[in-house]
């Protein structure tokens, strides 16, 4: 079903819009969330919460695209509970992919160095424009999706050497763009 | 703070970003073409990394390499470039890749398989031209390599080219997405050249793409 007809349901306040997002989203939604949290029944339930947030928030809502507004809750869910779930072990992909962007990225030495969050995501976008697509895409993947090594290795049909080497070239490549753009972390 | 920054920061990219990387997976379909070319490429580095390691330098790496994974292995022994002059500047200018004009190349990968951490300790380069269509990489194997090179090409015929002999041969394509696929091989100022070409145009690219990097053209 067209994004704009399930749009259409939620307005109508059918309830037939939640199965439709799911149908369509459900598993793109699951995916983001188990490589949060790794364990299904949380993802499970974050998911829930999504399509609760959903119906909830459209109207007054009237997202386009609808899919990456979707994502956008089903993240910022699953963070939230990963957080509240874990004062405990890292080990999550989402904290390992944390680490690497972390890793590279230049430290401030004081506060006022520091760079805002928004600030920060403008840069990633304009770095992002200048990728080539695959790597832009292998680094939305990564570090907005939480996708393991393997699983991009797998969508895009190459071997996990190949996709570790391209991530980490990218993440050297960011961190001289943040460099050159004075901007400490 | 800085975690939540980055986690925060990531999160509030561009939709158009997130659109096109979640479209990715439920859309479109990856090359095969280039996927095969990689994974045999990949495999013929790993195999000349496998085999250099065992001939000559087992007894010290055993050790050495214990608790890596292959991944890490992989990354440490393999160094990507972006332009040929900064892999110029280690592996010297005498190899036939002073014949290829990279600001043609619509896009190409190069590469250069050394010891763990040593890019001054090298075996191979391992040059990839992507065409749309088509593919054309060699990998250039320093001496010693005698022991790593055997019966790439195993008969087929001989044909030269601006003084250096080449052997090729033709590879089945049955059951391949490819039209044709031809593996060559010569030795030039002591190093030994293979090269590999596949795709759907025709052999002439392979052929071009051989004068060229002989200097025939």
């Amino acid at each position: 079903m067209e994004d704009s007809k399930i749009i259409e349901l939620f307005y109508e306040r059918s309830e037939q819009a939640i199965i439709e997002l799911s149908k369509k989203y459900g598993d793109t939604c699951h995916k983001i969330a188990v490589n949060i949290l790794k364990n299904d029944s949380d993802a499970e339930e974050c998911v829930n919460d999504t399509y609760l947030g959903a119906w909830n928030t459209i109207p007054p809502q009237n997202p386009n695209p609808l899919l990456t507004y979707i994502c956008r809750i089903v993240r910022n869910i699953s963070i939230k509970r990963y957080h509240q779930n874990t004062a405990k072990k890292r080990n999550s992909y989402y904290d390992v992919a944390l680490d690497e962007l972390e890793n590279c990225l230049p430290a401030a030495t004081t506060v006022q160095d520091e760079v805002s969050a928004n600030e920060l995501a403008e840069l990633f976008d304009d770095f992002l424009d200048g990728l080539d697509k695959t790597n832009r895409i292998m680094f939305v993947r990564r570090y907005w999706f939480s996708d393991s090594v393997s699983d991009i290795a797998a969508m895009f049909k190459m071997n996990n050497h190949a996709v570790t080497v391209r991530l980490s070239r990218t993440r050297e490549k960011l961190r001289q763009y943040l460099i050159e753009k004075g901007v400490t972390i | 703070m800085k975690r939540e920054k980055i986690s925060e920061s990531m999160g509030n990219i561009s939709s158009r970003h997130i659109k096109e990387a979640a479209e990715f997976t439920m859309e479109e379909k990856p090359n095969k073409r280039r996927t095969t070319w990689v994974k045999w490429a990949s495999l013929a580095a790993c195999l000349c990394l496998v085999v250099m390691v065992g001939v000559f330098t087992i007894p010290n790496l055993i050790g050495y390499h214990s608790g890596l994974s292959e991944d890490e292995i992989f990354e440490r022994s393999n160094t990507y470039f972006d332009n040929y002059e900064e892999l110029a500047a280690i592996v010297g200018n005498d190899t036939l890749l002073e014949n290829i004009d990279f600001a043609t190349l619509n896009d190409y990968e190069l590469r250069l398989v050394h010891e763990l951490d040593n890019v001054n300790d090298y075996h191979t380069v391992s040059f990839v031209n992507i065409m749309p269509e088509d593919e054309f990489g060699f990998g250039i194997h320093f001496p010693p390599y005698n022991k790593i090179t055997a019966n790439f090409v195993d008969g087929g015929e001989t044909v030269t080219i601006n003084g250096v002999t080449v052997q090729y041969e033709k590879r089945r394509t049955e059951g391949s997405n490819f039209k044709y696929d031809i593996a060559a091989e010569f030795e030039y100022n002591g190093c030994c050249y293979q090269i590999r070409s596949m795709g759907n145009s025709d052999e002439s690219v392979f052929w071009d793409n051989l004068n060229a990097l002989l200097g025939a053209q």
